[in-house]
């Protein structure tokens, strides 16, 4: 089962973007900023990290350059979902961005885009979900 | 407005938003903290969020922080339609962020730290909390509302930035917020009659002045557009004076000669008179007569368009369409309906100095006068009107329709209108042996001599006419005359009254 990292400060959005993947099965865990996502991923490398990029604290450019300088962090496919503009991510190339508002359909698009063959353990067509 | 001093500029937050600035006499004072009150609905989000873009313009970031049930992508959908907004800015310069996990885990302190230090990462310099009310609510039972505010004011003052609290309860004194911020901005919305109006006050601003009152604003395509309240702005006395040896000729045979060789330039002319007498045609007569000697000159009015009005002035022999060519003659015409009296003085100054006018004919005042949030107002709003044009080289001609075709009394809709202006000149259908005819009278002229009779006035095809004296009879003005009994005193047998029915004037 893949595992998502959604860095996500909307409690409500974070919530229906967790139901939307746990029923497409994959497993997922939430950060509301972005320093509280460096602690989940040094307790833990996930399989995809699903980024918004304004973010209270450390934003997620702040992040993704953070993570850039980890070894260990430097290859995770990272997909952006944000209302920034495109313009914000100029410095930071990610797998894969999303304009919010998202939908189900394309954000398991965007996540099989980086997760070829992934298994998300349950149904991954968008319809499903 | 031009005239509108600005005090204290430097440390000043620009807010961007026209003419917000101007009624905080400059901006925000930079790195307070301010409160924007208002019930839902009122403008608060829009508000907040152009001055958020018009601070990207000028390279600064802001800080948008949210305590709300909207997401921000509903909230920037919104926003989408605005011309302000900008979507290159979002992410870049204007940040929107939630404050509610760091509320919920750190209670009031933590959503005040987190504020800090985002703003510091950020490097913002507007920082922006939708929805104090939460914040208030989910405070933990030891936290002081007072003390947080305090602490938020002196940390962000500290990194230069400007902190609006945005507050749906709007009674100053209801919450310690009051207390503690730096200004108070209260919008309002409201209905008048079946008009919606919206009001911006400032109740409150720490060491600046500002402009004070109810000030009108509209939110359109182009955001928020303040409309500062006309005769607040325009306080001064005029330097200009209306010099009686200079004049401005009517272009009218016979009218001029009336008035002593024209009317006094820089000066107000009221001309009243029910509809068809002949107000506007003068009017435009007196607009030509100054655009052919190079004086530019405007027409404003809510009637007719300005292609209607070409057409019919070319039916008299009024040639506008080569002077508004020329760039002489400017018609400008609105519709009467759901108007903002200063929004339009605003406008109507903006004219007058980028067209250099010299002559203005104000074709009826009711859009001015009847939409006033305050009828008490009216007044004070055309003195100011009067004022701010003669201090601007005009010399101004205002029409004011009159109810009564025929009668003995003369009823103004405008209080005092006809004595807050410097000439009145009078139009009357009259009937004499089975026919009507046009009589223009001039009934005051301030500073100068003017003709006392009552002549005939004549629309031609060469234009209008003044003719002879009608000294055979008398009460005239009442519409309806009678032959002059030999030996009596003349009289026009008119009584003017203004202001609503049944208030005693001047005999006329």
């Amino acid at each position: 089962m893949s595992r998502i990292l959604v860095v996500e400060d909307e409690e409500t959005l974070a919530d229906a973007i967790r139901d939307v993947l746990q029923d497409a099965g994959f497993e997922v865990q939430v950060a509301r900023n972005g320093l509280e996502a460096l602690r989940e991923l040094e307790a833990g490398t996930p399989d995809v990290l699903l980024l918004d990029l304004m973010l209270p604290l450390l934003d997620g450019r702040g992040l993704l350059t953070r993570m850039r300088s980890q070894e260990h962090l430097r290859e995770l496919p990272v997909v952006v979902m944000t209302s920034a503009s495109r313009k914000a991510l100029a410095d930071h190339p990610v797998g894969s961005f999303l304009q919010k508002p998202v939908t189900a359909v394309g954000l398991l698009k965007a996540l099989k885009a980086v997760l070829p063959g992934a298994e998300g353990g349950g149904p991954t067509s968008p319809d499903a979900a | 407005m031009d005239d509108l001093r600005e005090e204290e500029t430097a440390a000043r937050f620009k807010s961007g938003t026209p003419h917000l600035d101007e009624i905080l006499c400059g901006g925000l004072l930079r790195g307070g903290l301010y409160l924007i009150a208002g019930p839902p609905g009122s403008g608060k989000t829009t508000l907040a969020n152009e001055m958020c873009f018009r601070a990207a313009e000028s390279d600064a970031s802001s800080l948008y922080v949210t305590l709300l049930a909207e997401t921000h992508e509903r909230m920037l959908l919104h926003l989408s339609s605005f011309r302000f907004f900008q979507r290159d800015f979002v992410g870049t310069r204007v940040h929107y962020v939630s404050g509610l996990p760091s509320l919920r885990e750190g209670g009031g302190k933590g959503f005040v730290d987190m504020l800090v230090r985002t703003v510091r990462e950020r490097g913002a310099r507007l920082l922006i909390v939708d929805g104090l009310m939460v914040l208030k609510e989910r405070l933990r039972p030891a936290e002081d509302l007072r003390e947080l505010l305090q602490a938020l004011n002196v940390r962000l003052a500290a990194l230069d930035c400007t902190t609006l609290l945005l507050n749906t309860e709007t009674q100053k004194g209801t919450g310690p917020e009051f207390g503690v911020v730096d200004g108070v901005v209260a919008l309002s919305a409201d209905l008048i009659g079946l008009k919606a109006t919206r009001g911006i006050e400032v109740t409150k601003f720490r060491g600046s002045n500002n402009i004070p009152g109810r000030h009108t604003f509209l939110i359109d395509e182009k955001g928020v557009s303040i409309y500062p309240r006309f005769e607040a702005v325009m306080r001064e006395t005029p330097r200009k004076l209306a010099d009686p040896r200079d004049r401005s000729r009517w272009g009218i045979e016979g009218l001029d000669a009336m008035c002593s060789g024209g009317l006094v330039t820089r000066s107000s002319t009221l001309i009243m008179g029910s509809p068809g007498s002949g107000k506007t045609i003068i009017g435009m007569s007196f607009l030509e007569e100054g655009a052919k000697k190079g004086e530019p000159g405007l027409y404003f009015g809510f009637a007719e368009s300005g292609a209607q009005l070409t057409l019919k002035c070319q039916n008299i022999g009024l040639e506008l369409e080569p002077l508004q060519r020329q760039g002489l003659l400017r018609l400008e015409a609105r519709a009467p309906v759901e108007t903002l009296p200063d929004a339009m003085a605003q406008e109507l100054i903006l004219l007058v100095k980028e067209q250099g006018v010299r002559r203005l004919v104000l074709d009826g005042l009711e859009p001015f006068a009847k939409e006033a949030i305050d009828p008490e107002r009216t007044t004070r709003f055309i003195t100011a009107l009067i004022n701010a044009l003669r201090e601007r080289d005009v010399t101004l001609l205002i029409t004011q329709q009159t109810n009564d075709m025929f009668g003995p009394e003369l009823h103004s809709p405008i209080r005092g209108i006809d004595a807050i202006c410097d000439n009145v000149v009078f139009l009357r259908f009259f009937e004499l042996h089975g026919e009507l005819h046009r009589l223009i009278t001039v009934l005051k002229m301030r500073d100068s001599a003017n003709d006392p009779f009552l002549r005939e006035l004549r629309i031609t095809n060469e234009g209008p006419r003044v003719g002879e004296s009608y000294v055979a009879l008398e009460a005239m003005l009442t519409g309806q005359p009678h032959a002059r009994v030999q030996g009596s005193r003349a009289s026009t047998g008119i009584r003017l009254t203004s202001g609503g029915p049944g208030r005693a004037g001047e005999d006329g």
